[in-house]
């Protein structure tokens, strides 16, 4: 059978062109990650808690405001690079970054996060403001700074947030309550206690005191303008990027988790991972068995004795504990996760192998080529090898979700490898942070759901195979 | 003769598994320099004892230390410290089979100890009840299911099963307690999410025993779920098997009525090749118990091995991937005496 | 004075197949009376077989049709109540010795108590009773007595023949039906299961339908003979009258194929192989293969024709003669 009428038989039947569909699915989005994204990404994105800073923590999906309505707000951020105004101010220059937000009312954003990057300046200190123009037509200052001056020694121009951008979380910040204090006593004559505002900047930003009810604020729903000013020495000075994040209670495709990290970067990765994991080891696996069971079934004698009392041992270790055992000493390294499994996994290969090499070689093609004076090794693997390639081939397909699966439970056990990302280890992530009992759903869903149907994916391969593996199966459609 | 040959050779083959993984586990431990860390802390453990204990009688605190340091230098040759660790490999073996692997760092047994041996006898008879009352089920209700769909072999409910069955292999235990959880526990309020009691424990022997049962309701069902999809299909599959045979159609033709050609002709023949079966199966519940216990917080061994883990507790971690093998090798044995049981071809004969 | 126990007549079965309906038997009829034995004679895919399986009505599941009628001493056995005819014709009036016999036993069940089975079962005897039966049974095939307390796979393959023909006589039936009871044994062990036979039909006055493809073997134990041809019956008659004066040329042939110790001729071997009974060829399904053919033989087929003595053939050239 050559791999022409394996692929058509396997596309003759229903859950072969499913797995077939399933399958081009996983290596299409996996290429597409391969391209897309970092080698380095479980370090230098996923794990980096500041690539994540602006994120809302824990938000469902965005979608699900299909149900929640007015109950989520959506997540929103503003970036310029350019100046929306650029005034002169006699030596000076006034440059403005207007941002216009729409509040309907509901729930107050989640956070709110200035952040600038890269300022240059070639002689005085760029001085920075952000103020807030509500519907009801006052206007709040919400934080002002100058940006450090010249150090010793330091000639012009003078570089500011180069590698760590400027970044003030307003909603939480110190500074920030004492100007909204401030706002609120002045223009509407209400004193604030530290207390009343713990946690609560953004409520008073956006809505207005409730008399009798100190602490609580009703929501003023409209258009707010925030205006970041940033007064310059000279026209020459640079601000390169200035972003503000209102933060929802909803975000992205897939939501995020606790730590405000893109669920739906991480299930991407998890992807090409998955694959690697479940073909590399299978693909090894199998040459391993395959070989030694060839091996065991030819050469019979004392090679195949030894050979079957081994695997006999070899295959009834129970896998599962070992793996724990093996990976918490030698330590978390998912290619020692693939290599230990690939060592466990041949066994079962090698007792079916041998004895259906036991059952061709007293066929009388063998011996016809052994009477012919083919040399042991060459009938070894050009006959047998041909008749039973795609057994072969089909024990491997089947073998595929079982890595994935291991790789998957070992994770969800904590002993994942912390520098590639895994879906095991997203779930595990949410189960030990409790999202399970506290209904994140979107976090502990859509990694199960994704590990059960790349493993469906190899399952139905191998139903779809089972007509080439068994060909009276074949006759019978 | 044959019968006791056959036995003994599956139980040597089976002392070899736990062989293996005995050896497995002293040479990772050895050449890792983790058995070393591992016998210093006990003798530091024994000295910091005698410490205490000497501080009474010996009042001049050089004398002291140098009492201590010679009973540390004794206690070293002892555990053989001072030669390599693959001298050492015997004694550790014994060690490990003994469970003498000193303490666990932090978790402690329900009475306050935190010897090794202690800790993991006590969540023993958790896990031992989590398996055997999960396997008879998905054991009883597969034979069960696998019958009455071999008999209608062919229709839409014989095709489902089949993808029900793919399904049930590629749903890992964990995930599926993950979502009865959310659903059982959380939305419907039905069962309890996890533990062994309620808070507080009833009052009362059968009531505190009822909450026990009622709290193993859904490991236990995680756990029937999901391997028993696979099982009824392997069930299925040996009885259609065994239907083909031509001594079935013989016994139709001698007029033996369908009840009895099942039970005699069909379950009795089939018989071995599903115990056979339910022997492969064992590791993956072993496996499977290991999780489920971790997401129902079901205080076993498997759940201990979790909070090993989350604790980097070695000496834990040690006696727990022993002990599971254990378990897993008793159990082979008690299913190799059953098979031999069942089938008079090995009983009388050789094993094809 | 002939007793008729099974009367056949014009039996049809097709088999369901995914390239078309499969008529296996097609218009056979036959009669046999008490302490006669017919042979069935022909090829793999003539239908013999399917005969005999549709006598005991074990067909598989995938027939699409089954017309015609069968009686065993004048009872209706198509039209009887599936449990009926288990509970009263199965084994007790119609037994059968299957080809194969070394798959035929359950491998986890002791030999005896197999035998035994359906004595307690349908007869209702004792399980001592049943079992000493059984030992008689075996004493009668000549095998001794302690084979009873054997499982199958301690049995060599001529054992299991005659345990196989012990078993089917545990009910003392009126017919016993043959489907090549002795093609998988060597010569020695075949004529002595033969001899054996031939005792039994004599002292038990057993009607037997013997099954195979040997019509030499035939021919040594059978009082009447069909031949059978891609579902049809060829020829039938008288057993001395077939061999001596065949009058269909497949019969013929099929003679001329046996090797024979008085003959320098060597076997001659029948060219062509059996129709494709789902696409038969139109006129005589013999016609491809056949020696004599000749214009008619493509265009009509022809019916069973009286050549003697209860002695019929379907061929044309049947019909010169008076």
């Amino acid at each position: 059978m050559n791999p022409r009428d394996v692929t058509q038989v396997l596309l003759s039947t229903g859950s072969g062109r499913v797995g077939a569909v399933f399958l081009t699915t996983l290596v299409l989005v996996s290429l597409f990650v391969l391209i897309r994204f970092p080698l380095d990404f479980g370090p230098t994105r996923w794990n980096n808690p500041a690539s994540w800073a602006d994120n809302p923590k824990a938000a469902a999906p965005a979608w699900t405001r299909l149900w929640q309505g007015n109950q989520a707000i959506g997540h929103r951020v503003y970036q310029s690079q350019e100046p929306s105004a650029s005034t002169p101010l006699a030596d000076l220059e006034q440059r403005t970054y207007t941002f216009s937000y729409d509040y309907g009312g509901g729930r107050a954003p989640t956070l709110m996060a200035l952040s600038v990057v890269d300022v240059r300046f070639a002689s005085r200190p760029t001085v920075l403001t952000l103020q807030v123009r509500r519907p009801d037509g006052r206007t709040l200052t919400l934080y002002q700074t100058v940006v450090r001056g010249p150090r010793e020694g330091e000639t012009p121009p003078y570089l500011r947030f180069q590698d760590a951008p400027l970044r003030v979380n307003l909603s939480s910040d110190g500074d920030a309550a004492a100007r909204v204090r401030e706002f609120y006593a002045q223009q509407m004559g209400v004193a604030l206690t530290v207390e009343a505002l713990q946690g609560r900047i953004t409520h008073a930003v956006f809505g207005t005191p409730i008399e009798g009810a100190p602490g609580q604020f009703q929501p003023l729903p409209g258009a707010y303008q925030f205006t970041l000013t940033a007064v310059t020495g000279a026209s020459s000075d640079v601000i390169g990027n200035v972003k503000l994040v209102m933060g929802g209670s909803v975000y992205g495709v897939m939501g995020t988790d606790t730590l405000g990290r893109d669920l739906a970067l991480g299930l991407l990765f998890g992807f090409p991972v998955a694959l690697t994991i479940g073909i590399a080891t299978s693909v090894f696996a199998t040459i391993i068995g395959a070989s030694l069971g060839m091996l065991s079934g030819y050469m019979a004698g004392k090679t195949d004795l030894v050979i079957q009392r081994f695997t006999d041992i070899w295959s009834n270790v129970p896998l599962l504990p070992i793996l724990i055992f093996l990976i918490f000493i030698l330590g978390q390294k998912l290619w020692l996760v693939v290599v230990l499994m690939i060592l466990f996994g041949w066994p079962g290969l090698t007792i079916v192998v041998r004895s259906m090499v036991l059952q061709l070689r007293s066929g009388q093609l063998v011996e016809a080529t052994q009477a012919l004076g083919a040399s042991k090794v060459r009938i070894m693997f050009r006959h047998l090898l041909f008749q039973i390639a795609p057994f072969i081939f089909a024990q491997m397909i089947f073998f595929t979700p079982g890595a994935i699966l291991a790789e998957a439970s070992l994770s969800f056990l904590g002993l994942g490898d912390p520098s590639i990302p895994t879906w095991g280890q997203i779930l595990e992530n949410g189960f030990r942070t409790g999202a399970v009992y506290v209904g994140y759903w979107w976090w502990v869903l859509p990694p199960g759901l994704l590990i059960v149907v790349t493993a469906m994916t190899f399952v139905l391969l191998t139903l779809g195979l089972e007509p080439v593996v068994n060909p009276r199966l074949r006759e019978n459609r | 003769m044959s019968l006791i040959w056959t036995l003994a050779i599956r139980g040597l083959t089976l002392l070899g598994v736990l062989f293996v993984v005995l050896i497995m586990l002293v040479v990772a431990l050895g050449a890792t320099g983790f058995s070393d860390r591992m016998l210093r802390a006990i003798i530091g453990e024994e000295v910091r004892g005698l410490r205490t204990s000497l501080a009474q009688t010996i009042r001049d605190p050089d004398q002291l230390e140098a009492t201590l340091e010679a009973r540390r230098r004794d206690l070293e040759s002892f555990y053989g410290l001072e030669r390599p660790w693959y001298s050492r490999l015997p004694s550790m073996v014994l060690r490990v089979v003994k469970l003498d692997l000193g303490s666990a760092r932090t978790l402690r047994s329900f009475d306050g100890s935190s010897r090794v041996t202690d800790l993991v006898l006590e969540r023993l008879p958790y896990t031992m009840m989590l398996i055997t009352t999960a396997s008879v089920i998905t054991a009883v209700l597969g034979l069960w299911a696998g019958v009455k769909l071999a008999t209608r072999a062919g229709t839409a409910l014989d095709r489902l099963s089949s993808y029900l069955s793919a399904v049930s292999y590629a749903v890992p235990a964990w995930w599926a307690g993950i979502l009865l959880i959310l659903l059982l526990a959380f939305r419907l309020h039905l069962l309890p999410a996890g533990g062994l009691y309620s808070t507080p424990p009833p009052e009362g022997g059968l009531a505190r025993f009822l909450d026990l049962l009622w709290h193993a309701v859904l490991p236990i069902f995680t756990l029937v779920a999901v391997s028993l999809g696979a099982w009824v299909y392997t069930v299925r599959t040996m009885v259609l098997n065994t239907a083909q045979e031509f001594f079935v159609t013989v016994a139709r033709a001698k007029g033996l009525p369908e009840g009895r050609v099942m039970r005699r002709y069909i379950l009795r023949v089939a018989s071995p090749p599903i115990v056979t079966n339910l022997v492969l199966g064992l590791a993956g519940s072993l496996g499977g118990a290991i999780l489920t216990e971790t997401v129902f917080n079901w205080p076993g061994m498997g759940r201990l091995f979790y909070e090993a883990i989350i604790t980097a507790d070695e000496n834990l971690v040690v006696a727990l991937t022993f002990m599971f093998t254990l378990l897993y090798v008793a159990a082979r044995f008690v299913l190799e005496v059953l098979y031999v049981a069942l089938d008079p071809r090995i009983r009388y004969g050789s094993r094809t | 004075m002939r007793q008729i126990v099974l009367e056949v007549r014009d039996l049809r079965v097709s088999y369901h197949t995914p390239s078309g309906d499969l008529p296996a038997v097609d218009g056979v009829s036959f009669s046999l009376a008490q302490g006669e034995a017919m042979g069935l004679v022909g090829e793999s895919g003539a239908g013999k077989s399917t005969m005999a399986l549709a006598l005991m009505r074990l067909l598989p599941r995938n027939v699409s049709m089954l017309e015609g009628g069968i009686e065993l001493e004048g009872r209706d056995l198509l039209g009887m109540d599936e449990e009926a005819f288990r509970h009263e014709v199965r084994w007790q009036k119609m037994a059968m010795v299957f080809q194969g016999a070394q798959e035929a036993f359950n491998p986890v069940v002791r030999v005896g108590e197999q035998i035994a089975e359906p004595m307690v079962v349908l007869g209702g005897m004792t399980k001592a009773a049943a079992g000493a039966e059984a030992l008689r049974l075996l004493g009668v095939v000549r095998l001794p007595g302690e084979i009873i307390q054997r499982y199958p796979h301690e049995l060599s393959g001529g054992m299991k023949q005659r345990a196989v023909i012990a078993m089917a006589l545990a009910m003392k039936p009126r017919l016993l039906l043959l489907d090549e009871p002795t093609s998988a044994l060597d010569v020695t062990v075949q004529a002595q299961i033969m001899d054996q036979l031939k005792e039994l039909k004599q002292e038990l006055g057993l009607a037997m339908v013997f099954i195979t493809h040997d019509i030499a073997l035939a021919s040594d134990i059978c009082d009447t003979i069909g031949v059978m041809y891609a579902g049809k019956m060829a020829e039938l008659g008288p057993a001395e009258d077939v061999l001596a004066k065949p009058q269909h040329p497949y019969t013929r042939l099929l003679l001329a194929s046996l090797p024979r110790l008085s003959q320098d001729a060597p076997p001659q071997f029948i060219p062509g192989s059996p129709p494709d009974l789902r696409m038969p060829p139109r006129g005589c399904r013999f016609h491809p293969r056949c020696p004599q053919v000749f214009g008619r033989c493509i265009l009509e087929e022809p019916p069973l024709l009286g050549v003697g003595e209860g002695h019929e053939s379907r061929c044309w050239l049947a019909e010169d003669r008076p």
